[in-house]
């Protein structure tokens, strides 16, 4: 967008189109109006130059771009949004209508997970996972780095998915070979077992989804991570079962 | 036996209880995280042209996620989501700017002199969105936010009216106002 430098006046009839002028900005003008006012701008150059200059402004503002907020407004926002809790409020689940009917274009694309599926699914996961860890294992709640085969110590999330997930995904790997090569427990544990591994799998495969969305989302990591550390642990509680139960034979 | 202690030990799959308003707690965490990534960069964008500068914009954007964190379990699909934050961050904005404007009656001096395009010499250069962004930073608050509304965020003349409470002819008086303002501004550059 440029504007001119010459100096072109406004005579004593811009007055009378000076209306006309400022909705043709946004409009066509009124067709009984539209001959007088090409008339006159055909004369004016000073109308001219109005005209295009204010029409110009108009398109580029619709063009603007938006404006990245300082990270720093986003962890005050946390801090405060902690600060206040949730505790004296029935949760009413707003992101799961988020899921059925509001997420407007995160939805409309397919990319918003089902949160409150997500939300049962994990909450399976912690509770059934939690219950094994703790009828089998009298150190039940670790963090996910002291999970980890041989005392591996896994790098912090500040580094993103790619630190600790394939050390998970080894481990998991290992055990699952382990668990298949062994004699089965009791039907109605294993039927269990796999129950609660499907849950614990569903809550991986969400908190992914929500990294797909939010992919600087702290809280999706820490979901992402504490789900296969779950599953490492349900699994280390899988096999040492069949190793009880073989001991028991 | 371990069979019998594992079985009786697990609750039931679907998950109820404490644990379930545990998580549910942290999956609104998440969810509130991504609507705060989807939405902030544009309500932060309405914020700053509202106001002028970074500061206030950055303190308006807080506030209103804040707000929106309060106010999101009376949220019903009356709309979506998207608009009802829109619509919530936008009031914030008037009333900051309403605010404002009771503080200082100074900066909300009369448009007349912009009222007629008054020409004056400037080099001849192109004009950049830097330079609009500028210019719409000084603009007075009352037709800032009637040109940020329409020109700017797409609002038509009757919701702008219905935002601000004013006529429909006034908003796009303001409008027009600002662009004639702005146009000044520019050739000044």
């Amino acid at each position: 967008m440029t504007m001119s430098n010459r100096e072109p006046t406004f005579g004593s009839e811009c007055e009378r189109f000076a209306g006309v002028l400022a909705a043709m900005v946004d409009e066509a003008p009124e067709p009984r109006d539209r001959r007088r006012v090409d008339a006159h701008l055909a004369g004016c150059e000073a109308c001219r130059e109005l005209l295009a200059d204010l029409q110009a402004i108009r398109s580029l503002a619709a063009t603007l771009e938006l404006i990245e907020p300082s990270p720093r407004v986003w962890r005050d926002v946390r801090r405060r949004v902690a600060a206040e809790g949730r505790a004296p409020r029935v949760a009413a689940r707003w992101w799961s209508w988020w899921s059925v009917g509001g997420a407007g274009p995160i939805r409309a694309a397919g990319l918003w997970p089902r949160w409150s599926v997500g939300g049962t699914a994990l909450a399976a996961a912690a509770g059934i996972v939690l219950a094994v860890v703790l009828a089998g294992n009298p150190d039940p709640v670790r963090s996910p780095a002291s999970d980890m085969p041989g005392g591996t110590v896994l790098p912090t999330a500040a580094g993103g998915l790619e630190p600790f997930e394939p050390a998970y995904v080894s481990a998991i790997r290992d055990l699952e070979q382990l668990a298949g090569a062994r004699p089965p427990v009791h039907p109605a544990v294993q039927t269990i077992l796999a129950g609660n591994l499907a849950v614990v799998d569903r809550a991986i495969a969400e908190s992914r989804s929500a990294l797909e969305v939010a992919p600087g989302s702290e809280v999706a990591r820490d979901r992402l991570r504490a789900g296969l550390a779950r599953k490492l642990a349900l699994l280390r509680t899988s096999a040492a079962l069949g190793l009880e139960q073989v001991g028991q034979r | 036996m371990i069979e019998t202690r594992v079985v009786e030990g697990l609750p039931p799959a679907t998950g109820t209880g404490a644990e379930e308003t545990a998580t549910d707690s942290s999956a609104e965490e998440t969810a509130f995280e991504a609507l705060y990534r989807t939405h902030a960069k544009r309500i932060y964008s309405l914020a700053w042209r509202f106001t002028g500068n970074a500061a206030d914009a950055e303190e308006l954007l807080q506030d209103i996620f804040l707000q929106a964190y309060r106010k999101l379990d009376s949220f019903r699909q009356e709309a979506a989501l998207s608009t009802w934050l829109h619509r919530l961050a936008v009031n914030r904005c008037l009333d900051h700017l309403r605010s404002r404007a009771a503080r200082q009656e100074a900066r909300t001096g009369s448009l007349a002199d912009e009222a007629r395009p008054q020409p004056r010499a400037r080099a001849s250069s192109p004009i950049t969105r830097l330079d609009l962004e500028r210019a719409i930073a000084q603009l007075p608050d009352g037709c800032r936010a009637a040109f940020v509304l329409h020109d700017v965020e797409g609002y038509e003349h009757r919701e702008i009216a219905a935002l601000l409470g004013i006529a429909a002819g006034t908003s796009k008086s303001q409008v027009h106002k600002a662009r004639l303002r702005l146009r000044a501004l520019l050739r000044r550059t």
